[in-house]
């Protein structure tokens, strides 16, 4: 994926659902409210294995109603909760 | 060593092999119940993850006067057998066989179906398994996209430490019949394609008669929905995801509940 797609502007209202779904999936709990868009994922947060993020991606096409291909996910779009979240947006934009 | 009340080690013959099994018999204080719960577990890492609610549920059934025996499916656990090997017909084998044991000692089943166990124990009793009960436990719906989450699995751990391995590549290695590496599991092609046939709702009509329970997890902090015809839904975590789980005794407690109570009250 292009630097200019996960540049794009991360949607608040995607924020918010993306918050949602971490308290719930990744059991943050209220945690999850204290992610902001620097928020390091990848490497950082330790609930975030390699079974939490599988869980975590069919949870984002359940849930925003998008197709999530596996070319498209890459470290870049787990970098921060912010960069996930643009990477969201455009889905749901597109 | 044997003592009234506490986890014994078992080893039940069956055709797929010998099953190294937990035997949890009822609690001495308790009225013992003419029935036993037998587990049918989660898949690969799931199983590992979710052996702690397992044990505290076995607990809770032993105090019920209900005894449970936890059976390490081929290629698991102690069993002496590769996951590799490991064969969808060898773990129904192994259902039966451990079904057959506790007929043996004069108890009806109830089976416990955890995850991809759900599928597994709907497709015994498909098969013949006769069951008092099944209690079904966040079940796998569908066998091809359980399989396709395990390949996301593999491809998301290659995120963080490269290279990067692709679900279309995972495919390809298993459509040439080559095994994969998943989460410390080697999955054969022949297990990862017959599962991918399976459904739930197919095998549940199969099973014909037995009374099919279910519980759910709604997100923790939620409300969960209300019970309805069968079905119930736990707020909690699940544990069989989580790499940091919280002790599940809410959920140990539900499943005890819904393998003990009467019919009626189990489908409340």
């Amino acid at each position: 994926m292009p630097m200019s797609q996960l540049i794009a502007k991360s949607d608040a209202a995607v924020e918010e659902r993306l918050r949602e779904l971490f308290a719930s999936v990744l059991g943050l709990g209220a945690r999850a409210g204290d992610l902001t868009p620097e928020t390091p994922l990848l490497g950082a947060l330790p609930e975030l294995d390699s079974m939490a993020i599988a869980t975590l991606l069919t949870a984002l096409e359940e849930r925003f109603d998008i197709m999530i291909d596996d070319e498209d996910v890459s470290a870049d779009i787990f970098e921060t909760f912010g960069s996930l979240s643009a990477f969201i947006s455009a889905k749901v934009a597109a | 060593m044997s003592r009234p009340g506490w986890p014994a080690y078992l080893s039940i013959p069956s055709p797929a092999g010998d099953i190294p099994a937990i035997w949890r018999p009822s609690a001495p204080d308790a009225a013992a119940q003419p029935f036993a719960a037998l587990f049918a577990p989660p898949f690969a890492e799931e199983m590992n993850r979710t052996r702690r609610l397992m044990a505290l549920a076995g607990q809770r059934l032993a105090g019920r006067g209900i005894a449970s025996l936890l059976p390490d499916l081929p290629g698991t656990g102690d069993s002496p057998q590769p996951f590799a090997q490991a064969t969808w017909d060898g773990w129904l084998e192994s259902l039966h066989a451990c079904a057959a044991h506790l007929n043996g000692q004069g108890l009806a089943v109830r089976l416990v179906g955890i995850r991809l166990g759900g599928l597994l124990a709907a497709d015994a009793l498909a098969q013949g398994l006769a069951a008092e009960r099944l209690v079904l436990v966040d079940p796998v719906e569908d066998g091809r996209l359980h399989m396709r989450h395990w390949l996301r699995i593999r491809s998301a751990a290659s995120l963080e430490i490269g290279p990067r391995i692709t679900l279309s590549y995972l495919q390809s290695r298993l459509e040439a019949g080559e095994a994969v590496e998943i989460a410390g599991y080697e999955i054969s092609p022949q297990l990862v394609n017959r599962i991918s046939t399976l459904k739930l709702a197919p095998l549940l009509d199969a099973a014909g008669e037995t009374p099919v329970t279910r519980l759910d997890l709604a997100p923790p902090g939620t409300e969960a929905p209300p019970a309805a015809q069968g079905r119930r839904a736990l707020a909690a975590e699940a544990p069989w995801t989580s790499p940091e789980p919280a002790e599940p005794v809410e959920l140990a407690a539900a499943l005890a509940e819904m393998v003990g109570a009467a019919m009626a009250e189990a489908a409340e």
